[in-house]
């Protein structure tokens, strides 16, 4: 990036910091870009004004704690975060006092942060003196400040609801070097690796613990990450450089846990998917698979099908003629994506930001939740111009860089794999049938009967948490309250007498759409509450959300509550969830917000063509 | 300009970007502890020089400065004392 690009983005920063705005998707995208340390440092100063409200900003409070000195962290942090479309409240912990900040969990003064950051050096496992003959007692040190740093994480996961986010760490070529035995050096070598394996490894401890791979990405970055004048007079064992990569490294994680990560990858076909310009050349003569260059775009294909695997959803956006697109997907030897790989298709000459809009439509997903990949500087700058919202994968120059451009923000990122993740692709192609089939009705709920939909009903289980905690993070259209309850709070509720969280999967005649709707209630004796209900944008539009509040109602009212009292709290963005407690049969109160429906008369709003069927231990109703 | 007269004015415009001051305060003040001179930022400013200008400083050099020209006096010495 050139110095111009760089002072313009400061400028735009500085207005819009200055207006008390946050900055706009295009300058987002420009400070996820920012690889120099410099800049992305001056950025994160100026960012420092923004106001707390952030708009469209997912807010989220981040706490630092260091076994050295803090330094440039928090603004790079700032940086990386803004750019992910989050806005951070960071609270840097004081100087020396990282151990005894852990023990007592004192991250902030008005409560607990969300995430913990901890920077963490090689001070904290070494010590001053050890002895290069003798590396296994190095080696039983290692191991002692392992387990005392696991216990401070397990003594502030007690006293504290903060996920705490810890990283490996490179050895220090200071240490490695000093032991001239080779044999020696080499156990050295591994004991650190070990003791990296293990710092990974405390995640598995609790689901509020998570740790980043360091030592690796900085092994993949070609940055500078140690100056020894920093260290040895301020304490900074990392270069600026190094820690933009710690601060984009912990960016993924807290975009993953904010639900601000993409769905979609929409591809160009001509110098994307394969190399050349398939009009020009036929089938037979793009350049895929076999030796350079062809096998870069093999790998990219490759890629983007293990990504698919995972639960992307694919579109293809392309400016060719249909019927040549589809033969050379489906006849070319060394294709690895087939037709049936893409959920949406736009095959034609018409702008690409129109296309891409139109499959949102079909797919019933927003254009924010979709990355563009395109080799066409045009293509990706009449998108930006027009949808600002969509993260842009450049794919012009050496073919060789595709999939590191593809992958290198991380944008598909995800906490956990839930089995829905998985399906989705094939759930979004149903879904298009789907809408083929409604056309050959009269009215609508002709079609809704002939759907044969069916709502199955379930108490939350350990196995159905971690996909209800995703559901509350990544659904903004039908959230009701906009509480986000995160994956230990779910849990934490689901074995809580007081509480009922339940999911909710739909299935109809075209498949089983999973778990996409998710209800947090208190069980009062009188009044069951429901703090928050969730349900994916895939389902609307079919009762689907009527029927969960009918099976609500029915529940409450066996279990002897003579009301069920429900929340609307506007966020901007869950317009199309407003009505919807009326619509079911509740009755506005003097409350803000608050609704009731009278358990003691009349029937639930479960529409006639849904079958709600209850699992676990219940009784199915219809 | 000469190469003095460019030296200076990126030591001027690194100072007044870390220390969030005018490059005329600067000036008209050179002393850099007048400014909020602290270690950190000597340091962030250590780093952007020895970026910007393609130098590498001694710290305990660094550290002796006090005013603006003692740090353009590490990157040419030869020149600022012809113009003493």
């Amino acid at each position: 990036m050139t110095d111009t690009i760089e002072t313009d983005l400061l400028a735009l920063l500085r207005e819009a910091t200055g207006a008390g705005t946050p900055p706009g998707p295009a300058v987002r995208s420009e400070l996820l870009q920012l690889d120099d340390p410099k800049t992305a440092l001056r950025a994160g100063k100026i960012l420092e004004g923004l106001p707390p409200e952030g708009g469209e900003l997912r807010p989220v409070r981040v706490g630092i704690l260091a076994t050295c000195t803090i330094g440039s962290y928090p603004h790079l942090l700032r940086t990386a975060l803004v750019g992910t479309g989050a806005l951070p409240t960071l609270e840097p912990g004081t100087y020396g006092m990282f151990e005894i900040s852990l023990a007592t969990a004192a991250f902030a003064e008005n409560g607990d942060p969300d995430v913990v950051s901890c920077l963490l050096d090689e001070s904290y496992f070494l010590p001053e003196e050890w002895d290069a003959t003798d590396v296994p007692a190095l080696e039983e040190h290692l191991a002692t400040r392992l387990a005392d740093l696991r216990q401070l994480l397990r003594t502030s996961n007690e006293l504290s609801s903060a996920t705490l986010l810890v990283h490996t760490l490179p050895l220090p070529a200071r240490v490695g070097d000093s032991i001239i035995s080779r044999r020696a050096r080499t156990r050295l070598a591994q004991a650190w690796h070990r003791l990296n394996a293990d710092i990974l490894a405390l995640a598995d401890d609790s689901n509020r613990i998570e740790a980043v791979d360091l030592a690796g990405a900085l092994a993949e970055n070609a940055v500078r990450a140690r100056d020894d004048r920093l260290h040895a007079f301020g304490d900074l064992p990392y270069t600026d450089g190094a820690l933009l990569v710690l601060a984009h490294e912990v960016r993924r994680f807290v975009q993953a846990k904010l639900g601000l990560s993409r769905k979609v990858l929409a591809l160009d076909l001509d110098n994307t998917l394969w190399g050349g310009v398939l009009g020009e050349v036929g089938a037979e003569g793009v350049q895929l698979g076999g030796l350079y260059p062809g096998n870069c775009y093999q790998r990219l294909q490759r890629t983007v099908a293990r990504l698919r695997d995972q639960g992307v959803v694919l579109a293809l956006a392309s400016k060719n003629d249909a019927e040549p697109v589809e033969k050379a997907l489906t006849e070319h030897p060394e294709m690895l994506l087939r037709p049936e790989s893409f959920s949406a298709t736009a095959v034609n000459w018409r702008p690409k930001a129109g296309n891409l809009r139109a499959m949102a439509d079909s797919l019933d997903l927003a254009t924010g939740s979709f990355v563009f990949m395109d080799d066409s500087p045009f293509e990706r700058g009449q998108v930006a111009a027009e949808l600002p919202e969509v993260a842009l994968v450049p794919a012009d120059g050496d073919p060789a860089h595709l999939v590191r451009s593809l992958l290198r923000d991380g944008w598909f990122d995800v906490i956990e794999l839930t089995a829905t993740d998985r399906t989705r692709p094939e759930l979004y192609r149903t879904r298009a049938r789907r809408n083929e089939f409604s056309g050959g009705f009269g009215s609508s709920e002709e079609y809704l009967h002939a759907l044969g939909l069916e709502l199955t009903a379930a108490e939350a289980t350990a196995y159905s948490v971690p996909r209800i905690a995703q559901l509350a993070a990544r659904t903004n259209q039908f959230n009701l309250t906009g509480i986000r309850y995160d994956e230990p709070a779910t849990a934490a509720m689901s074995t809580d007498p007081a509480h009922l969280v339940a999911a909710f999967s739909v299935r109809d005649r075209f498949g089983d759409e999973g778990i996409t709707g998710a209800a947090w209630v208190e069980r009062g004796a009188d009044t069951w509450r429901v703090a928050n209900m969730v349900l994916s944008c895939r389902v609307l539009g079919r009762g689907v959300e009527l029927a969960i509040a009918g099976w609500l109602a029915d529940r409450a009212r066996t279990a002897g509550a003579a009301t069920l009292q429900g929340r609307f709290v506007p966020s901007g963005r869950n317009g199309v969830a407003g009505e919807f407690w009326t619509k079911a049969g509740f009755t506005p109160t003097e409350g803000d917000g608050v609704f009731e429906l009278d358990l003691t008369t009349g029937d639930g709003p479960t529409p006639a063509w849904i079958n709600v069927v209850e699992i676990e231990g219940s009784r199915a109703s219809s | 300009m000469s190469e003095l007269a460019a030296t200076r004015l990126a030591v001027l415009e690194t100072l007044g970007q870390v220390l969030e001051t005018p490059v005329d305060d600067l000036r008209a003040n050179p002393v850099l502890a007048a400014h909020a001179w602290d270690s950190l930022r000597s340091l962030e400013v250590l780093t952007l020089l020895e970026d910007r200008l393609g130098v590498d400083f001694d710290l305990r050099s660094f550290n002796a400065a006090r005013t603006v020209d003692d740090l353009v006096h590490l990157i040419i010495p030869g020149e600022l004392a012809a113009h003493h």
